[in-house]
């Protein structure tokens, strides 16, 4: 399943090792907005759907993976969430690689295909990291018996 | 001409009256149709007065320290009989004007970018426009923050001026544009 993922994300202009994050996946964190820094969220979102409506087709995706960064801006700005490897090197891959829109479409296309399956990717890795290996959800709750974790040991008795 | 490139990014440097003045003033020289001078420059450089424009610009990536906003003076296109919605000349000037202040900035170290992606209306709000101004167009103005294009390989070539043009002829249709001996 891995190696079909990375000749995927190959395709895609993205090698692993553009974005493989060595650290373990973050904890989870909490990060609070301004009402600036909201607002500058809503106003981009809101202007885009108005310009949308007579921008080329292309740009609706644009628009979408801009806002995407510029959250990613946002959150990267606060404490802890700054020390957060993936995020950081998502916002590094979108940076190089969204003006692809005006210099090569079909790379742009593969591009954006490719950015959900590298948030997939970490997705798993962080529920895995979070289930841990003392069978906890990182919350010190154990998961055993649950449904939704079939994978999840039995809890460890102290 | 050729060391020109759009500067989406900026750093946090101020640019002068001075500096932002030279550009417009390289507008005031480009062609105009008929000489009829319906376009006016609106300059802002108050840092939370750009970051509000910002806001209702999506084409804006970073964070500008001057914005020249060229916009259309309909009174004045009333009193010289101009529909601007309807004459092409009217855009026409915006880009002549806009294409003297991108080398200006250029010629003056300085990084510029045009952005039609935002809302003419929520600019003339957020800017105090009176209503006889029509935000046409942002022209960002900076110093450009170091910036690497990575793009991939077997993207899409650099377009030659061979690959945009054509020489009419008067039997033979529109023909490819020979090699020259000389380019820029």
């Amino acid at each position: 399943m891995e190696v079909n993922r990375n000749i995927l994300l190959a395709n895609m202009g993205i090698r692993m090792n553009d974005i493989r994050v060595q650290e373990p996946p973050q904890a989870r964190w909490v990060a609070t907005f301004s009402a600036d820094e909201a607002l500058a969220v809503i106003g981009y979102l809101v202007s885009s759907a108005a310009l949308c409506l007579d921008d080329p087709v292309l740009y609706g995706s644009f628009r979408l993976l801009d806002a995407a960064n510029r959250f990613l801006g946002l959150l990267l700005a606060k404490d802890p969430v700054w020390d957060d490897a993936f995020l950081h090197q998502l916002k590094e891959q979108i940076d190089q690689k969204k003006d692809w829109l005006m210099y090569d479409q079909d790379s742009y296309r593969d591009f954006v295909r490719g950015v959900p399956v590298l948030l997939a990717g970490h997705l798993k890795d962080r529920a895995k990291a979070e289930r841990g290996s003392d069978g906890t959800h990182g919350d010190g709750q154990s998961r055993a018996g649950d449904p939704h974790f079939p994978d999840a040991p039995p809890p460890r008795h102290t | 001409m050729r060391r020109r490139r759009v500067t989406r990014e900026f750093t946090a440097d101020t640019v002068t009256e001075d500096q932002l003045r030279l550009i417009v003033e390289g507008g005031r020289w480009a062609s105009s149709a008929s000489n009829l001078r319906i376009h006016r420059y609106v300059l802002v450089t108050d840092q939370e007065l750009i970051d509000r424009v910002s806001m209702i610009s999506p084409g804006i990536y970073g964070r500008p320290p001057a914005l020249i906003v060229i916009c259309t003076d309909v009174q004045r296109c009333r009193e010289v009989g101009l529909e601007p919605q309807g004459d092409r000349s009217c855009y026409v000037d915006v880009g002549t004007s806009l294409m003297n202040m991108l080398l200006l900035a250029q010629d003056l170290r300085l990084g510029a970018c045009p952005v039609t992606s935002f809302i003419q209306r929520a600019a003339a709000v957020l800017l105090d426009l009176p209503e006889s101004l029509i935000p046409e167009l942002l022209v960002l103005v900076g110093y450009p923050a170091p910036r690497r294009r990575v793009l991939r390989a077997g993207a899409p070539a650099r377009l030659t001026v061979e690959d945009l043009t054509f020489v009419a002829t008067p039997d033979r249709g529109l023909q490819p544009l020979p090699l020259g001996s000389r380019s820029l």
